[in-house]
């Protein structure tokens, strides 16, 4: 990014500054960009991270590492590149890297809760309240029930979708596969979504 | 947009609405800590990474240095005991031979020098001086009058310069240019010359190169540069030995004068190396 971009933009809206130009800012020095940047993507990189490894403690660990590495890695952000992919792909390494010290004989592609009967999870989430139960919030609680039970690809796929909003193509990128499949894994993302759903519908 | 779209636009939806309200948001503390270490990560980060002025300011800095390292080099700075000798050894007898001279040696050889000058050339040596009178006028005027022994310390004394002047040339082991030409000539190739034997004594001398004690060393390179023999002076020796020596031992090969030269290694030691070519 030229630093000539970088110049103008305190002229322009908040909005309008790319998520690349405030790298650019940040890189050279400007630590509000960088403010700013988190602000951005904050709470999508948080769940992002909480949905992959359902841990709070370790997500939190999580989090500070790879905004850590943006922080280092800033300078050699290509400006050509998005700066979301890029994000995503520290998340995904960082997540990798722990995943393997914690199991180092288990399989990345390995269900991490597979045996875990749907539903079960819905409860330690929120504590169940008959006045506040309403069918809306009950099908929140089912949707990210039944997400776990998705396999971890097809639910990191899905994921990357719904909360960074990237594209297919995006995806295939960070998650080191071709197009088609990561097409593949999000419609049988949604198509098992919907129907653990429709199971158990009340 | 069809209905497979909207449906999942709705389980999308779904999904965020339920994934917010259940995520929350990390703790204060980590937001502080991420904030903290961008802000002292960017204290971190020299100026200079990212601002083109600092990057002209380090390319003219090391084109200065290398400015200045180039002009250091084209400086002879090897002291007069240290100089570098190219024999001029000539097919013809009688002509000047230089060999390197031995520190204890080097005082003998002048007078053999030049009485080796002196004596009557069949040939011409590499470099011929201008015509000067021979010392046998100067001889023969010794005997006559006094205006004759002016005359014989005249021709004497033009004969010593010429001699001199000789071994100058001799010295410089080529017949003596034009002033400039010789000057240009002169600091190229004792430029290459220098870069070639600090290359061969690193490549071939490691241990004497990071020795801390002097040495003098020795090569024989064959026409393609290659090194065929190769060793360290021994006490006593000289490089004429040496030179006998490796000429025995190639079969009547022939080599090219000696090209000696003093360099420092890496501990600051003095190292005389002497290059010969076979013929």
């Amino acid at each position: 990014m030229a630093d000539g971009a970088w110049a103008i933009m305190p002229r322009m809206s908040a909005a309008a500054i790319s998520d690349e130009a405030l790298v650019a800012g940040y890189a050279a020095g400007d630590v509000a960009a960088f403010e700013q940047l988190y602000e951005r993507h904050e709470l999508a990189l948080w769940r992002y991270l909480l949905r992959q490894c359902r841990d709070r403690a370790a997500a939190e660990e999580l989090m500070q590492e790879v905004w850590f590495a943006v922080t280092r890695e800033a300078p050699r952000f290509r400006s050509e590149g998005r700066f979301l992919p890029w994000l995503y792909t520290i998340a995904r390494h960082r997540l990798i890297d722990r995943h393997r010290a914690e199991h180092p004989t288990q399989s990345l592609d390995a269900p991490i809760d597979a045996e875990e009967p749907f539903g079960a999870g819905i409860e330690d989430v929120h504590s169940p309240s008959p006045q506040a139960a309403s069918e809306q919030m009950e099908q929140g609680k089912a949707i990210l029930a039944a997400l776990r039970h998705l396999p971890p690809e097809q639910r990191e796929a899905f994921v990357l979708q719904a909360e960074a909003d990237l594209s297919v193509d995006e995806i295939a990128r960070i998650t080191g596969t071709t197009f088609e499949t990561a097409k593949s894994r999000l419609r049988y993302a949604r198509d098992k979504l919907k129907a653990l759903l429709r199971e158990h519908a009340p | 947009m069809n209905p497979s779209d909207e449906e999942r636009d709705a389980l999308t939806d779904e999904y965020r609405r339920a994934s917010a309200a259940e995520a929350g948001r990390p703790a204060a503390t980590v937001r502080k800590a991420i904030l903290a270490e961008a802000a002292a990560a960017a204290n971190r980060r020299t100026p200079a990474s990212n601002d083109s002025r600092y990057l002209w300011r380090g390319i003219a800095g090391v084109a200065v240095l290398g400015f200045a390292i180039l002009m250091w080099k084209q400086v002879d700075h090897r002291l007069p005991g240290e100089a570098s000798v190219v024999a001029a050894r000539s097919e013809a007898p009688g002509q000047v031979l230089l060999e390197t001279p031995a520190p204890a040696a080097a005082a003998e050889s002048k007078p053999a020098l030049i009485k080796e000058a002196r004596a009557p050339r069949p040939t011409p040596a590499v470099s011929q001086p201008p015509a000067a009178p021979p010392l046998v006028v100067a001889d023969r005027a010794a005997d006559a009058t006094p205006a004759g022994m002016a005359l014989a310390a005249q021709a004497e004394s033009s004969a010593k310069a010429a001699v001199s002047r000789e071994v100058a040339n001799a010295m410089q082991g080529v017949p003596a240019p034009a002033p400039a030409a010789r000057a240009l000539g002169k600091m190229s190739a004792a430029q290459d010359a220098e870069v070639d034997a600090d290359a061969l004594l690193r490549l071939h001398f490691p241990q004497q190169y990071q020795s801390s004690a002097p040495h003098s060393v020795w090569l024989v390179q064959d026409a393609t540069g290659a090194v065929v023999r190769s060793g360290e002076l021994a006490a006593g020796k000289t490089f004429g030995d040496i030179r006998l020596e490796i000429e025995r031992e190639l079969g009547g090969t022939l080599l090219r004068p000696w090209r000696i030269r003093s360099l420092q290694n890496a501990r600051g030691q003095i190292i005389q190396i002497g290059i010969a070519q076979t013929r």
